[in-house]
């Protein structure tokens, strides 16, 4: 059989060793300088860490395993395994679109519910248009029962839901109400449950931790934008919802409750004002015991952007494109000095590695949905609140009591006809087609990024994509190799 | 419940060629290559990491469960 080295592989020199990556398998091989010089000639010619173009041009030399120095050989079959090396007859790009549909088709099943787009902040970047409609316990009903039509219908093994808003801890009994049933539900079909939740952190019971494993939260996300002084101008609490103490205090608090109990990620708004200053944080991680084995606390960075229409002002700034490359950077010494911390377990979770993508995003598999307060559907959670982005809707149900209870004004849009005017199309989403993409190195790992993005031609995305793949990809490979070793 | 992917469908999606599954450890003297292992390439629904998102600068889900 002849072989041939995968497109998708790519060395990274690091010191005296070589990192070899391949983006099909997620796997990451250290080679010594002599099994360096020998893996180099058939890895084809030299690469430039250019996106969105390539392939075309690929043409590694084909080779048989007796053509193989002795040392190389005898290590060869972990090459092929790994995927570095192909049969030389092999499509890649058929390989992956293949996986891909498969993925999309039994990509396990996800339940997003968002329990109201109502929210105690009123942050400038908000990408939402917030109204007070709250889930109620009968939209909870019409949930669980489409839930138990899909399990029946298509045999899943597990349930995962994950929780939205607005800010989800504003409903608290709509979780606590449909998990319960949930729970039973999947407990009675002898099928697995597991659930998460995006939050600000500041709306939670005392006993934090008995909530997070009463409604089998696995893992919580949570919000700061930076230190204390940044945070408390951007996420403040909004009139009518002040807390006594500061709102990082209370976010603060909430993770020390919520401490090793659940995986939390921990996200570090990052905007031009916040800078560098977010590289403070790590010294509070550590006083607080967050990073300490056992923690499950994984911090990551993430820059203030135009998400959807509702927040497009932050794309037109010239103040925030300026910032994307310093963003980058802070992001890089952030990255570092965290990883410093883990063992390579928590090093997985902390989203450094740039892993495989069997498919980009749960809104292009079919077996996703997001579901709005008011029953709208949907595939991507940023589209939830307009209804034209809806795919299909719940039949109307007497939504009465929850508004009465909050006195609001707002009266719940019944089956409007605009629902899906608008919808993109995600299960037509097709990255193997796209002109760049379809030619890319970092195919596997990116697939095109987000979906939304791509559709809604968002520059101030799709433009860095490209860029933070040449930029970071190798040092990205160099800070996770030097973590596992370190940790490992 | 027991998972069962669509049979017809799976046929379908036979992976071009399926690398044999080794078990870390079992492999001599290239395990101490390994800064990471690879990830298995059957076609196994249960082996799908459920992930909501990829891309967490745009994204504010970060879902996954492995």
């Amino acid at each position: 059989m002849q072989y041939k080295a995968s497109y998708y592989t790519r060395a990274v020199v690091d010191g005296p060793w070589t990192l070899l990556f391949n983006g099909v398998t997620s796997g990451l091989m250290r080679l010594p300088r002599d099994l360096s010089d020998e893996v180099a000639p058939f890895l084809g010619p030299p690469r430039s860490n250019a996106a969105g173009r390539g392939l075309a041009e690929w043409d590694p030399p084909h080779f048989a395993v007796d053509q193989l120095p002795p040392a190389l050989r005898e290590v060869f079959p972990e090459f092929v395994r790994g995927r570095f090396f192909v049969p030389a007859d092999e499509d890649e790009i058929a390989f992956l679109r293949r996986r891909n549909e498969f993925t999309r088709r039994n990509d396990p099943f996800l339940v997003t519910i968002t329990t109201t787009l109502d929210c105690n902040f009123d942050c400038y970047y908000c990408y939402e248009d917030k109204s007070p409609v709250y889930l109620s316990r009968e939209r909870c009903d019409q949930i669980l029962a489409y839930v138990a039509r899909q399990i029946e219908a298509k045999g899943h093994a597990k349930l995962y839901t994950d929780w939205y808003g607005g800010e989800p801890m504003l409903n608290p009994d709509a979780i606590e109400y449909f998990s319960a049933r949930a729970i039973d539900f999947c407990e009675r079909k002898g099928i697995g449950y597991s659930s998460a939740m995006i939050s600000n952190g500041t709306h939670w019971p005392e006993d934090a931790s008995g909530f997070a494993r009463r409604n089998r939260l696995n893992h919580v996300q949570i919000t700061l934008d930076g230190p204390a002084r940044h945070h408390n101008a951007r996420r403040g609490f909004k009139p009518g919802h002040e807390q006594e103490e500061t709102s990082f205090d209370v976010v603060v608090a909430t993770i020390d409750r919520l401490l090793g109990s659940t995986r939390i990620y921990l996200r570090i708004n990052v905007d031009p004002g916040v800078g560098r200053a977010a590289l403070e944080l790590v010294d509070l991680f550590v006083d607080h015991g967050w990073l300490a084995p056992g923690a499950r606390l994984y911090p990551y960075l993430a820059p203030i952007g135009p998400m959807t229409e509702h927040c497009g002002f932050i794309g037109a700034s010239e103040k925030f494109q300026r910032f994307q490359d310093d963003f980058e950077e802070i992001k890089r010494e952030f990255q570092r000095l965290v990883a410093a911390h883990m063992d390579p377990k928590g090093l997985e979770h902390l989203q450094i590695y740039p892993a495989t993508r069997r498919m980009n995003c749960a809104a292009v598999g079919d077996n996703s949905v997001v579901f709005g307060p008011d029953g709208m559907m949907y595939k991507c959670g940023l589209d939830v609140g307009i209804a034209e982005r809806a795919f299909d809707t719940l039949p109307p149900v007497n939504d009465g009591p929850p508004l009465e209870r909050r006195g609001s004004p707002f009266v719940i849009l019944k089956e409007t006809p605009a629902v899906g005017s608008k919808a993109h199309p995600y299960h037509a989403y097709d990255p193997f087609t796209h002109e760049r993409c379809s030619q890319c190195q970092y195919l596997p790992i990116c697939m095109g990024g987000c979906p939304k993005t791509q559709f809604e031609g968002n520059d101030f995305y799709l433009a860095r994509r490209s860029a933070y793949w040449e930029n970071n990809f190798d040092d990205l490979i160099r800070v996770y190799a030097e973590g596992a070793a370190a940790g490992g | 419940m027991a998972d069962k992917p669509d049979k017809a469908a799976s046929k379908q999606l036979v992976p071009v060629r399926l690398v044999r599954e080794r078990k870390p450890g079992a492999k001599g003297g290239a395990a101490r290559l390994w800064v990471k292992e690879p990830e298995s390439q059957v076609e196994d629904p249960s082996l799908l990491a459920a992930r909501l998102c990829s891309c967490s600068d745009v994204c504010l889900a970060v879902i996954e469960d492995r």
